[in-house]
């Protein structure tokens, strides 16, 4: 998370951000468990404009991959993954990223896409999913959040617009009240 | 309204105004934090810190943003928004009083409103705030007015708090077209189909909740630009609708702008005029970096750009001049050349090219490059009422 | 066992646009409507209201108003040598669900079609002889031309408010409009939108490369608006919220706000919600349809029968449904024979960028649907195609929508793809860039059609459509020659630096590009080519009228949703003043 979006003078990182919290919330949501997603089999592997093929729900994909990581280091004597030098790390993203490692049955690839993809959403999505913590993200790029009503400045060309961002879940004194957990995880696929 | 009330203060600015005119038209310029000297008519109706009273359906504007307040006074000035009082009050004040009025008022905090007696009201105008009514075609308030009535700034002022005769009086007079300076007939497409009911219901609603916390200032920022991407001018330049002749936030200045002083329409057309020009610099709100005050110093003591010819400054023994005015205590000050804010960017861009912002100053430009005022403006800056802070 | 309910006059296969329209022309003719909708009962309030409508997480990446790919979906494939894999989640092309259809998520981008593309082949082998047209291309003359639609282009601007500058009017030319667009009888009901700066920006780079910039008709209304139904709708506030996303604000032009409480009011409609359509029953001598099967809500199967039939449920659903019901011959790409999913066409996009200087802030957030500035230079056959070796053209623009951070946050080209470089790139141009829309043209070809999936099924067990289509060598061309000339127009606009490649194949179904799918059910004058006669009417069944972009022989430069509301004016009058009248064809064979 942290070398994926690492923080700097322009911003927070992924990890201070909270989303970490956001793809956990995700991951544990009906989402994850496969809502949205068509599930019927036969599963053939197909070209990749085809778009994805294979059986996991979002849970069980990160599940797999992330076991499927953590033995690939444990194999190779690295320890965890949290421990590498973050230049060690780096590296080992972009392997992921590049090549199409099997981690239990999930090309590495795949799994780096998705991560990459949530990362991205849990960054800039509105605070109430859990990530984008204080709205930092929002505020380093200047993007102003839900509240959105700019008929009278949309012809003022190229003012500089810095109004705090705003999100759909805060309350009159600012808070913004994140989504609860979902209650329990959503039971693995047997 | 109360009629006798306002012919209290109509009598009361018939006689002051004139007397007070000096007054109003001399801006008090960046610090906002003091309250304008003229704003003391204000305070008549408004109340000492804005808190409004509702005896003169003056309504509570403190806090209110800073864009909305100084739309509303230059609405006031143009006819646009019809209240007696009112007109001839914002038409007294140039259009960057205006913004400095706007400005006080904006961070203005005041004691929230006394509630006793108010109740929530009907479930009524709390279902209308939020949600909306489908078969009206109401849509929800708080889609524009924020979380609890706060307010969506720069354009839709807060309306928690507000006094429920005030707020009353504001929506009556949307539904019935007494008022129309809302862009884009926002207001009056979104309140004219509720009914006396609906509106006493939704100002019992947000009269009863807590009036927000200022907002901060400068949300938007002009930014004046030489020949822009693809040759456009921007800041409104060509103008069309109403709002072209709305004066704030297109032409007339802003805090930290750096318009030069004069008649909103006019002072923007010239910055237009000028912004066309060729080889005009680019000026930005973007932030300037520190410069290095020691070298400020010494730039100045070389006499290379002539400074010491026209200036006194305290900390160079040679500079004696008397064409310009002494720099001691400029950092102090709430204007530059008489007429622009007085903060580092406009400082910088000041001594960059000095008749670019202020035409008719009598300073040319010295010759500094950028780099250079940098460092100018930083030891300038030092140069405080007592003396280098 | 399916209960059956009392036969109405009409029954409607969907509640969007085309239920909504022509429910309303069927009630005001006196028939009994029965209107089945698969997905929810929605209304501006309380469905559609902020803040929680603001929600891109929600909305543009979760796809709420989508159709549920859990349930049904499509299964895709470039050709036939390959086989068709499920769309497991919809990227490419977004259907929507729910009372009001796809029209309530819409952008409002509202062009007509020109005369030129409703008699393409004609058109060209006029113009360019008969070899132009390029082998395996199948483009064909719709059987209905641009002047005979005119007054129903009228009628629907004038239903949605269309805010916009003509720029022909009754043959005069008007400069600011589009003047290459056929004469209208009218002006738009409502002005153009406001301009935002990147667009402005566009229009002077545009201007000075001797093009004809004009402000994009939009139905994200410029000012209120009451329309002759006596539905008001609001000024748009350029939230940015607009396409997937509903209009809190009664703003835009969808079924809810333009039509829907006008219908829904009328004792002879009623309105099921929840109810699946499975397929269109016909008589036994197979040329009648006698009403619908579906499944409703609960899970119970109903038939409903009624005399008259419109099916309007998205093109690609009525396709589907036309094959699931064994109505017309489908289309075999190796023979050429049959008509069913024959001719489907998507669009050709590409999205050339400006990167400008920090000092320039584009504030891609202050946005709405349909605003901004375009040329029609290079639409359609608006330009001399002779030395170019291609058909079609495209429409340019700057139109940004939006500037959700999730979807957009361009960087330049060779930015990694994550990092402090990515971050770095991401804050530094996030307000800074303009996006260029080339909105392309496409035709259709012999290899490009829609059938069912051999073997995966929906939910209710049912074979899913298969799309076969990858983009035809034309269109790629077509690409290359337009894409260049936008990224022209971005070198005139003072950015520091300017992006930008034309479409390439194979088609990608996870890149979005529009959800512009058209064909399928197309409309003509020859039944052996067309399924629909020139009036929409089922060639096989004349009680049967489908109506949508399935009626398009091939996909014109411009969006479809202006067209699709003047042909079903064009087949509801031509119910009611004429099928009413005298039930039966309306065209011989």
């Amino acid at each position: 998370m942290a070398r994926l979006i690492p923080a700097d003078e322009t911003g927070p990182s992924a990890l201070d951000a909270d989303v970490p919290t956001y793809i956990d919330r995700q991951l544990a949501s009906p989402w994850g468990a496969g809502a949205g997603l068509y599930r019927s089999g036969p599963w053939q592997a197909g070209k990749p404009e085809q778009g994805y093929q294979l059986p996991f729900t979002p849970a069980e994909l990160f599940r797999t991959a992330l076991g499927g990581i953590t033995e690939d280091l444990r194999r190779a004597n690295r320890g965890e993954f949290a421990r590498l030098r973050a230049e060690d790390q780096d590296a080992y993203l972009r392997a992921l990223e590049g090549e199409s490692r099997d981690l239990n049955g999930v090309p590495s690839n795949v799994f780096f896409q998705s991560l990459l993809e949530m990362t991205i959403e849990g960054y800039f999505a509105d605070p109430v999913y859990g990530g984008n913590k204080g709205m930092t993200a929002w505020s380093a790029i200047g993007f102003p959040g839900a509240y959105a009503n700019y008929y009278e400045l949309v012809d003022q060309h190229g003012i500089a617009f810095r109004r705090p961002p705003m999100s759909l879940a805060q309350d009159a004194t600012g808070t913004v009240h994140v989504h609860p957990p979902p209650a329990r995880p959503m039971a693995p696929k047997p | 309204m109360r009629t006798s009330g306002l012919l209290a203060v109509t009598g009361l600015l018939a006689v002051l105004l004139p007397a007070a005119h000096a007054q109003f038209v001399v801006p008090s310029g960046q610090d906002s934090r003091q309250r304008p000297p003229a704003a003391q008519h204000c305070v008549t109706c408004h109340g000492e810190r804005g808190q409004g009273n509702p005896a003169f359906q003056a309504p509570r504007i403190a806090g209110q943003p800073e864009y909305y307040l100084a739309k509303q006074l230059g609405d006031f000035a143009a006819g646009r928004r019809r209240h007696p009082a009112m007109e001839a009050f914002a038409r007294l004040l140039a259009p960057e009083d205006r913004v400095t009025f706007a400005a006080y008022y904006a961070r203005l905090e005041a004691p929230p409103p006394r509630r006793a007696g108010l109740n929530d009201g009907p479930e009524r105008g709390r279902v209308l705030a939020t949600r909306g009514d489908d078969a009206r075609g109401v849509q929800a308030c708080a889609n524009c007015h924020g979380p609890g009535g706060i307010g969506q700034p720069p354009a839709s002022p807060y309306l928690a708090g507000l006094d429920f005769a005030y707020l009353t009086m504001a929506l009556q007079s949307w539904k019935d077209g007494t008022r129309t300076n809302d862009a884009g007939a926002q207001m009056a497409t979104a309140v004219g189909p509720l009914t006396g009911e609906d509106i006493a219901a939704l100002a019992l609603y947000y009269a009863a909740l807590p009036p927000p916390r200022p907002w901060p200032l400068d949300i938007v920022q002009p930014v004046i630009q030489g020949t822009s991407p693809g040759g456009t001018t921007t800041a409104r330049a060509a103008g069309s609708g109403p709002e072209a002749a709305a004066g704030v936030g297109q032409r007339a200045p802003m805090r930290g702008a750096t318009e030069g002083r004069g008649a909103g329409g006019a002072s923007g057309n010239a910055a237009a005029a000028r912004a066309d020009e060729p080889g005009r610099r680019v000026l930005q709100n973007a932030p300037v970096p520190e410069g290095d005050s020691a070298r400020g110093r010494a730039i100045l003591a070389t006499g290379a750009h002539g400074c010491i010819a026209c200036h006194t400054i305290p900390g160079i023994r040679a500079a004696r001049g008397v064409v310009g005015p002494p720099l001691a205590g400029l950092a102090s000050r709430s204007l530059i050349a008489g007429s622009l804010p007085n903060n580092r960017p406009t400082l910088v861009a000041f001594l960059e090219d000095p008749p670019a912002l202020v035409p008719r100053t009598g300073m040319p430009d010295v010759g500094l490059t950028r780099e250079e005022a940098i460092h100018v403006a930083a030891y300038l800056g030092t140069l405080g009422r007592t003396g280098a802070r | 066992m399916a209960t059956a309910r009392a036969e109405a006059d009409a029954v409607l296969i969907g509640v969007g646009l085309v239920g909504t329209l022509l429910g309303r022309e069927l009630t005001k003719a006196g028939l009994t409507v029965v209107g089945l909708e698969r997905g929810e009962p929605r209304d501006t309030v309380p469905d559609f209201q902020g803040p929680q409508m603001h929600d891109e997480l929600r909305f543009a990446v979760r796809q709420a108003l989508m159709q549920d790919t859990a349930r049904e979906t499509l299964t895709f494939r470039h050709t036939v040598r390959d086989t068709a894999l499920p769309i497991r989640r919809w990227a490419s092309f977004l259907p929507g669900t729910g009372l009001g259809g796809s029209m309530v998520h819409w952008n409002g981008q509202t062009f007509r079609f020109q005369e030129d593309d409703f008699r393409q082949r004609t058109r060209l082998v006029e113009r360019y002889g008969r070899k132009f047209i390029p082998d395996g291309v199948t483009i064909q003359d719709w059987g209905v031309t641009g002047a005979e639609l005119e007054p129903y282009f009228d009628r629907f601007e004038y239903l949605l408010g269309t805010s916009g500058k003509a720029g022909n009017l009754r043959g005069r030319k008007i400069a600011g409009g589009n003047v290459f667009e056929d004469p209208r009888s009218r002006e738009y009901p409502t002005p153009p939108q406001k301009e935002p700066y990147g667009s402005a920006i566009f229009r002077r780079a545009a201007e000075s490369l001797g093009y004809h910039p004009y402000p994009q008709p939009s139905c994200n209304l410029s000012q209120p608006y009451t329309n002759p139904e006596g539905l008001t709708l609001k000024t748009c506030t350029f939230c940015g919220y607009c396409e997937r996303f509903a209009c809190e604000h009664f703003a835009k032009s969808t079924p809810q706000t333009v039509l829907l409480p006008v219908v829904l009011k009328d004792r002879n409609f009623e309105l099921r919600t929840g109810c699946n359509v499975l397929r269109i029953n016909l008589d036994s001598a197979r040329r009648t349809a006698t009403g619908v099967t579906y499944v409703d809500a609960a899970g119970r199967e109903v038939e409903q029968r009624a005399r008259l039939i419109i099916l309007g449920a998205y093109a690609l659903n009525s396709v589907r449904l036309l094959l699931l019901s064994r109505i017309g011959t489908p289309y075999d790409p190796t023979t050429g024979r049959g008509v069913v999913g024959r001719n489907y066409a998507y669009q050709t996009m590409s999205y050339p960028q400006v990167f400008y200087d920090e000092s320039v802030n584009i504030n891609p957030f202050m946005r709405s649907g349909a605003n901004g500035t375009v040329i029609a230079d290079f639409a359609g056959d608006n330009f001399d195609h002779g030395p170019l070796g291609f058909v079609g053209g495209a429409y340019i623009g700057e139109i940004m929508t939006n500037g959700r951070p999730i979807g957009f946050h361009p960087v330049p080209p060779g930015t990694p793809s994550w990092g402090l470089g990515w971050k770095r790139a991401v804050v530094r141009h996030y307000n800074h860039t303009s996006t260029i829309n080339v909105h392309g043209s496409s035709v259709a070809t012999r290899g490009n059609y829609l059938d069912l999936d051999p073997t995966y099924r929906d939910a209710w067990g049912l074979p899913l459509l298969r799309m076969t289509f990858d983009f035809p060598e034309n269109d790629l061309k077509m690409s290359a020659y337009v894409t260049q000339k936008a990224i022209d127009i971005g070198r005139a606009m003072g950015g520091r630096l300017v992006t930008g490649a034309p479409r390439t194949g194979p088609y990608d179904i996870t890149e979005y590009q529009t959800t512009h799918n058209t064909g399928g059910a197309i409309m003509g004058t020859d039944p052996s080519t067309s399924v629909v006669n020139r009036y929409l009417q089922s060639w096989d069944a004349p009680n049967l009228f489908v109506i949508g972009a399935s009626a398009y022989p091939q996909n014109a430069s411009y969006n479809p949703t202006a067209t699709l509301g003047a042909l079903a004016y064009w087949a509801a009058d031509a119910i009611v003043t004429k099928y009413l009248k005298s039930p039966g064809p309306l065209m011989s064979r």
